[in-house]
């Protein structure tokens, strides 16, 4: 334990054998050698990205986006013996926190339209200059209520590492369903935002 | 709402312009379509959307920045020195809860006949039908005793079925990164 906190934190200077190895060079460490260092470089490197693709699927759940992640890391670490390499690395992590999360869905029977921490169809007031923490909130919250196969385009498209071929194989799906997923993904995202914002009236008032 | 706001609502629901566009016009001068362009950045209620549709796409973009967290990292790297690599392969597990269910299905038919000496015959059957299960088989239709020797092999075969189950939900999916 005290040596995998070690390794969680060590500095620059411990780091410097693992922090200019490539992904893949890390992985065969990890596989051949039980490396726990070249694992734990390759967390650093992928975390924010996972955390932040599960922290979108969770509807802005941070505390549980955070297990979930945690969760991936270990099934990583547990399958690391027979991943392939055939695909990347960054890839293989994303499919795996997809597969996390819809398993956690399945067993709770969450998320399937929102989170129940999500207040539903209560956007910000709108204003003439929209305030960007507003913007951010109901953007937040129209990509909660997209099912959760669209909600799982639109996030990794806008995670924009990710390209169309990597998003199919992520989400098991074919390519053409993806680009027309993610076309009615964003269509409804708009729609969803244009709605409030015609309850709210603002669009209008503005109009003379 | 007009037929106006209706067409640039249309447009703005299926529009795919790069954030770095959006941001050098917001104004949508350079990429609201010809024919709208005129009404569109002299109607302020036009701007007013467009300006909300700009601002929203600029949110999206920006979810992508990764969080960041030392001691996430450190959590992780605990649980995979706590926890490591799995001993058992799921298919080993599920064959050892099976074993284990079984076991104890037939460990407490005998403990039953040893705690209830009244109901012998019953458990007499079951021991028979257990130790000899061509014979049980043959017979637990016709007996009420054995009915209960079947009703633990249901549970068993269910037992089983349940273990099989976890035993798949916990298998690592995609592994082979194809």
């Amino acid at each position: 334990m005290a040596r995998s906190r070690a390794i969680a934190t060590a500095g620059p200077g411990l780091r410097a054998g693992v922090r200019d190895v490539a992904d893949m060079a890390l992985v065969a460490r990890a596989q051949q050698d039980a490396d726990k260092e070249a694992f734990a470089e390759l967390v650093r490197r992928h975390h924010g990205r996972i955390r932040n693709m599960l922290l979108r699927l969770c509807g802005g759940d941070a505390a549980l986006a955070d297990d979930l992640a945690q969760d991936v890391f270990l099934r990583a670490y547990r399958a690391l013996p027979r991943f392939e390499r055939r695909a990347e690395f960054g890839t293989w992590l994303y499919r795996i926190a997809y597969n996390v999360f819809l398993n956690h869905t399945t067993r709770t029977r969450r998320f399937d339209a929102l989170g129940e921490h999500v207040e539903r169809g209560r956007p910000a007031p709108a204003s003439d200059e929209p305030d960007g923490g507003d913007v951010r909130r109901d953007v937040e919250r129209a990509i909660a209520e997209l099912p959760v196969h669209y909600r799982a385009v639109v996030v990794l498209y806008y995670l924009r590492d990710v390209s169309y071929p990597e998003m199919a194989e992520i989400l098991g799906l074919p390519l053409g369903t993806i680009k027309t997923h993610l076309f009615r993904a964003r269509a409804r995202l708009r729609e969803i935002m244009m709605a409030w914002d015609e309850k709210d009236g603002t669009a209008d008032e503005v109009t003379p | 709402m007009s037929g106006r706001r209706a067409e640039l609502r249309s447009f703005l629901r299926g529009c795919d312009v790069p954030v770095r566009v959006l941001d050098r016009d917001p104004t949508g001068a350079s990429w609201l379509p010809e024919h709208l362009r005129p009404w569109a950045l002299e109607d302020p209620g036009a701007q007013a959307e467009i300006r909300r549709f700009v601002e929203a796409e600029r949110c999206l973009s920006e979810l992508a920045r990764p969080m960041e967290e030392a001691m996430f990292v450190t959590d992780v790297m605990a649980r995979v020195e706590r926890e490591g690599r799995e001993d058992v392969r799921p298919c080993l597990r599920a064959t050892v809860l099976f074993a284990a269910h079984l076991a104890a299905v037939v460990l407490g038919v005998y403990a039953l006949g040893w705690a209830f000496p009244d109901a012998g015959r019953y458990v007499e059957t079951a021991q028979t039908s257990i130790e000899d299960a061509a014979a049980w088989a043959a017979a637990a239709w016709f007996d009420v005793a054995d009915g209960l020797v079947l009703a633990a092999a249901g549970l068993v075969a269910v037992l089983g079925a349940v273990a099989l189950r976890y035993a798949r939900r916990g298998r690592m999916p995609h592994t082979s990164g194809a």
